[in-house]
């Protein structure tokens, strides 16, 4: 490493130090003070996926008997999307959405009675407690 | 800190060379193949394809290499900016696309057509190749583009909420139902190792690579860290975007003395 000259371009100096202090705490205005603006890149990694996903047993009682699904069967699903979004048909973001999900199901199977779920949906700050339960109406 | 910081310091430029065909192969592989023409729906996508495939081609093989390299720069800052922010293509302003924008920029800033450009090939032709050396301030600014990456990534999961494992749960969940990778998932406790190692690592990076007697370990331990991401999750650019930043994280005259024991020179 060369030194060749100790006092840089002023220009230089302003440069680096603008720069600098941008690259550094640019972050801290959305991750800390909450100020959101698409100049200031919060290095919040993963922040849209991942979450309204399901935990637990889905049971569906037939006419024959009970039956447990995994979410995924459930939601009918073997693989989530790539690129998921909080609207994306396999997210469940609460109660109501996951009863919505489970009233639709029963019209898949004329012999499906009701059904249940006890488990946790994923949320951004962890799995939240999640049940619910319908009765198929006919 | 070491004498690298001062804002006077030069060192060799072949570590900022190599980053700029590293950058310029990094974005052909990210935007390539939706910016080509077998791609493209509106008008528009012609000229942004003309425009693209110039300017990388430009930097890529260093001609005007500083200017190629900031007219790429431009662009990229339109892609994340205008295509990604105005919604055109809301994933173009990922994390991913920013670190790439923000590398290309500062990179933009270096002496990054000295060396392994054909900037160079004909100066050498001309007889009046000057140096392989420059100001290694800007190259600078790229290791604290990193810092800043990793603290504020470490600091957004220091909390029950990740360290935990829950928040790492649900992305594996996300990324490996119904894959082979899936069994991972039930070892207890394994996300909240991996999750703990993760930050305490990130931490520990984004002070590391500013102190030049921990490189040895940074360094590894980094691309370890962007290996593992690469193979596990669907974070190709951002990973190998970040594993090629390391050129900058390195001494600039420590890079050019190892390629010159790789050419067999000055052993």
């Amino acid at each position: 490493m060369r030194v060749v000259d100790t006092s840089p371009p002023p220009l230089r100096r302003a440069a680096f130090g603008v720069i600098a202090a941008f690259v550094l705490f640019a972050p801290a205005l959305p991750q800390v003070l909450g100020v959101h603006a698409p100049g200031f890149r919060p290095w919040i990694m993963y922040s849209g996926v991942g979450m309204g996903l399901l935990r637990g047993d889905v049971v569906v009682t037939r006419a024959n008997g009970a039956q447990v699904l995994t979410p995924e069967a459930f939601l009918g699903v073997r693989y989530y999307p790539r690129t998921m979004t909080l609207q994306d048909r396999h997210v469940v973001l609460d109660e109501a959405a996951l009863r919505a999900r489970m009233a639709a199901f029963c019209e898949t199977g004329d012999d499906i009675k009701s059904l249940s779920f006890d488990g946790h949906m994923s949320w951004v700050d962890g799995w939240r407690p999640l049940s619910a339960a319908v009765t198929c109406p006919r | 800190m070491t004498g690298r910081w001062d804002l006077a310091a030069e060192g060799s430029t072949r570590a900022v060379g190599l980053l700029r065909i590293a950058l310029a192969l990094v974005i052909w592989v990210r935007y390539g193949n939706e910016v080509a023409l077998f791609a493209g729906k509106e008008w528009w996508t012609l000229p942004l394809a003309a425009i693209f495939f110039s300017l990388t081609t430009l930097m890529l093989l260093g001609v005007w290499a500083r200017a190629s390299v900031a007219a790429t720069a431009a662009m990229l800052v339109v892609f994340y900016f205008v295509i990604g922010v105005g919604g055109i293509r809301p994933i173009w302003y990922g994390h991913h696309a920013y670190i790439l924008m923000a590398a290309t920029c500062l990179l933009a800033l270096t002496p990054c057509g000295r060396s392994y450009s054909w900037d160079r090939f004909t100066a050498i032709r001309r007889g009046d190749a000057p140096p392989e050396v420059g100001p290694i301030w800007a190259q600078n600014l790229i290791v604290l583009q990193m810092v800043s990456l990793y603290f504020w990534t470490a600091y957004d999961k220091t909390g029950w909420h990740f360290l935990s494992g829950e928040r790492l749960e649900a992305i594996l969940i996300w990324a490996h139902t119904n894959r082979p990778f899936e069994l991972f998932q039930h070892i207890p406790y394994a996300a909240m190792a991996a999750a703990v190692i993760v930050v305490i690592v990130e931490y520990f990076l984004a002070a590391a690579i500013l102190v030049r007697r921990l490189h040895w370990i940074a360094a590894p331990m980094g691309l370890l860290l962007h290996a593992s991401f690469y193979v596990i999750l669907p974070v190709n650019t951002y990973s190998i975007t970040m594993m090629v930043l390391y050129l900058a994280v390195l001494s600039p005259d420590a890079v050019h003395q190892f390629i010159d024991r790789m050419h067999g020179k000055g052993v």
